[in-house]
């Protein structure tokens, strides 16, 4: 019984087990960084779409935030990354990737439109946006996914699985 | 003993009234031509038990020399036990079909209770030598049959499902982009570029080539060919590295509306499907204007000339419209040039400058968007403001020269 609770302890320490619920991307724990080292870190730990290099790479360390945002001259718009760095940890709080191919934004948009719901409320600017695999877990299964959202009156939404070619979830607030 | 009396007669008379062999007429049922025509299917059923098999199809997708198995849910659904003989039936015509040795069961023969149900394990091997392609079988689960007609020829298993399995090989090899939407103008050049990413331990050749679309496209007016596009790749794609398809494409002086095409690339890579080394290529053909927009204003007598020109929510890349929902992908700041001219030549006036951002955070987000604390800008616009004050008397002319912008709007105010 002892060993077990040892064990449980050991886990949470090393941070396997969340205590918080939150689903937080949570990297290789490493001794104190110095700013270049976190750097560095935090550029290893970017994802970029599907074997794309991100040509630009800007990093903004604020305290224990640090901001990134990245392009590639071959994809259409910016990934942004919000990690934080706390006692050794980075930890990708949220983030927003937009750097893809223009083509495959249209195909997710007329993927999106192929739901009713969709089709019938959508209206205003839309964004596609890359949905790493962990998130799509809590709504899907882990796999990468792509969220194509209408900013107008209502925030109308579809979660496409563009592999399957169809809208997963679908959001309208 | 009067009671035995009676019994004897009625034996006697039995005996004497009724034949030898009794004859049963039985009059026919008359049977509609339709009927004998068409005999009614569920007929064919009467003398079988008819098994509830989820799932009836099955699609495997696998590659040479792995196994995996799926689970088959058998519900019996009759007051009686039926005996279960799994076993896989090989269609005759079939190209490629799943061979009985790839296939194996949990269970062999067994009783299925009735009102009862089980669960049996399919496994499947596939051999190290399959080839890549589509293999079919069906997986019979009793010896029920049905005849079908010609020219099918085999009889049909009641109790059984379909299986297909999709023997593949994973490609060595990345390619993107896959599709290529540009706008372009006339007589213009552009050049674009397509990576290919061998992630393989073989070297592969490469050998891209224009193709035009094989399906008639009434809506495409040109299609791309080998006079407007030069490829230029390396012949070859050494192991674990990355090289870069450089394509050059001379728009024509009279093109208008689409022009579409692929790019094989010629890869010969087994892992790749012909389709999957297409490199889809649309090119949206735009005149740029060469002259301004110009709006004509009178005054008379006015005190102000308030000129507003905006580049509104028109996006620097417009979407197509697409179910008729007009789909603007993030709109950039566009830019023009404006000039004011009055009747006695053009007015120098500094515009006062608005520029409108629609900025998104994370609390308008969909839930799987996580984006808590950072902003997005999805939409920019500029306006333009020009005040003339007391403007002289005459035609004055408001010229627009949209510089990087598909369109404007123009406000014109005379107090």
């Amino acid at each position: 019984m002892r060993w077990i609770f040892v064990f449980l302890i050991t886990l949470l320490f090393l941070g396997c087990v969340q205590i918080n619920g939150t689903t937080n991307k949570t990297v290789t724990p490493e001794p104190t960084k110095s700013p270049k080292n976190l750097t560095e870190l935090v550029k290893e730990n970017l994802q970029p779409f599907d074997g794309f290099e991100y040509d630009n790479i800007s990093v903004k360390i604020d305290g224990d935030r640090i901001l990134v945002k990245a392009t590639c001259s071959e994809l259409d718009g910016e990934d942004v990354y919000l990690f934080a760095y706390d006692n050794g940890t980075l930890t990708l709080k949220s983030y927003c990737l937009e750097a893809l191919p223009l083509a495959l934004k249209e195909k997710a948009v007329s993927v999106a439109l192929t739901n009713e719901t969709i089709a019938e409320n959508a209206n205003g600017i839309v964004t596609v946006r890359r949905i790493l695999p962990h998130t799509s877990a809590k709504f899907y299964i882990p796999k990468e996914l792509f969220s194509v959202t209408w900013h107008g009156s209502r925030i109308v939404s579809a979660l496409v699985d563009l592999e399957e070619e169809r809208v997963v979830e679908v959001y309208v607030k | 003993m009067d009671l035995l009396k009676w019994i004897a007669v009625l034996m006697v008379l039995t005996a004497i009234l009724i034949p030898e062999s009794a004859e049963v007429i039985v009059k026919p049922i008359p049977i509609s031509p339709d009927q004998i025509a068409n005999p009614n299917p569920m007929d064919l059923y009467k003398n079988m038990t008819r098994l509830i098999i989820e799932p009836r199809f099955k699609h495997v997708k696998v590659k040479a020399g792995e196994d995996v198995s799926f689970k088959v849910k058998l519900k019996n659904p009759t007051n009686k036990d039926v005996v279960i003989e799994p076993k896989v039936v090989i269609s005759p015509y079939a190209e490629r079909v799943v061979e009985e040795g790839w296939i194996s069961f949990s269970k062999g023969k067994f009783v299925l209770k009735a009102k009862g149900e089980e669960t049996l394990e399919i496994s499947l091997k596939v051999p190290k030598d399959a080839e890549k392609g589509g293999y079919s079988c069906m997986i019979a689960f009793t010896n029920d049959t049905i005849p079908t007609p010609f020219p099918t020829g085999m009889p049909k298993y009641v109790n059984s499902m379909d299986l297909h399995v999709y023997v593949w090989i994973p490609p060595s090899v990345k390619i993107y982009p896959r599709n290529v939407f540009k706008y372009v103008e006339a007589g213009e050049k552009y050049e674009f570029y397509i990576t290919v990413e061998n992630i393989g331990d073989k070297t592969f050749k490469l050998n891209p080539k224009i193709k035009q679309e094989e399906h008639y496209m009434p809506y495409v007016e040109t299609t791309l060919d080998e006079s407007m596009v030069k490829i230029t790749a390396p012949p070859t794609i050494p192991p674990h590295s990355k090289v870069k398809v450089k394509v050059e494409v001379n728009v024509p002086s009279t093109a208008e509306g689409s022009l579409r095409g692929f790019i094989d690339l010629g890869i010969d890579d087994p892992g790749l499907e012909e389709w999957t080394q297409r490199i889809s290529v649309n090119l949206q053909v735009y005149e740029k204007p060469t002259e301004p927009f110009v709006k004509v204003v009178k005054i008379e007598n006015a005190s102000r000339l308030t000129v507003k020109v905006s580049t509104g929510m028109i996006p620097s890349e417009i979407m197509p419209i697409m179910f008729g929902v007009n789909t603007p992908f993030e709109s950039k700041a566009a830019d023009l040039d404006v000039r004011l001219i009055a009747p006695s030549g053009e007015v120098e006036a500094k515009p006062k400058i608005l520029e409108r951002m629609i900025v998104t955070v994370g609390k308008n987000a969909p839930p799987w968007e996580e984006v808590e604390g950072i902003y997005k800008v999805v939409s920019a616009s500029k306006t333009y403001t020009y005040v003339i004050n007391n403007p002289e008397n005459g035609i004055w002319k408001v010229e627009v020269m949209p510089k990087s912008c598909f369109g404007f709007s123009i406000e014109v105010e005379v107090e």
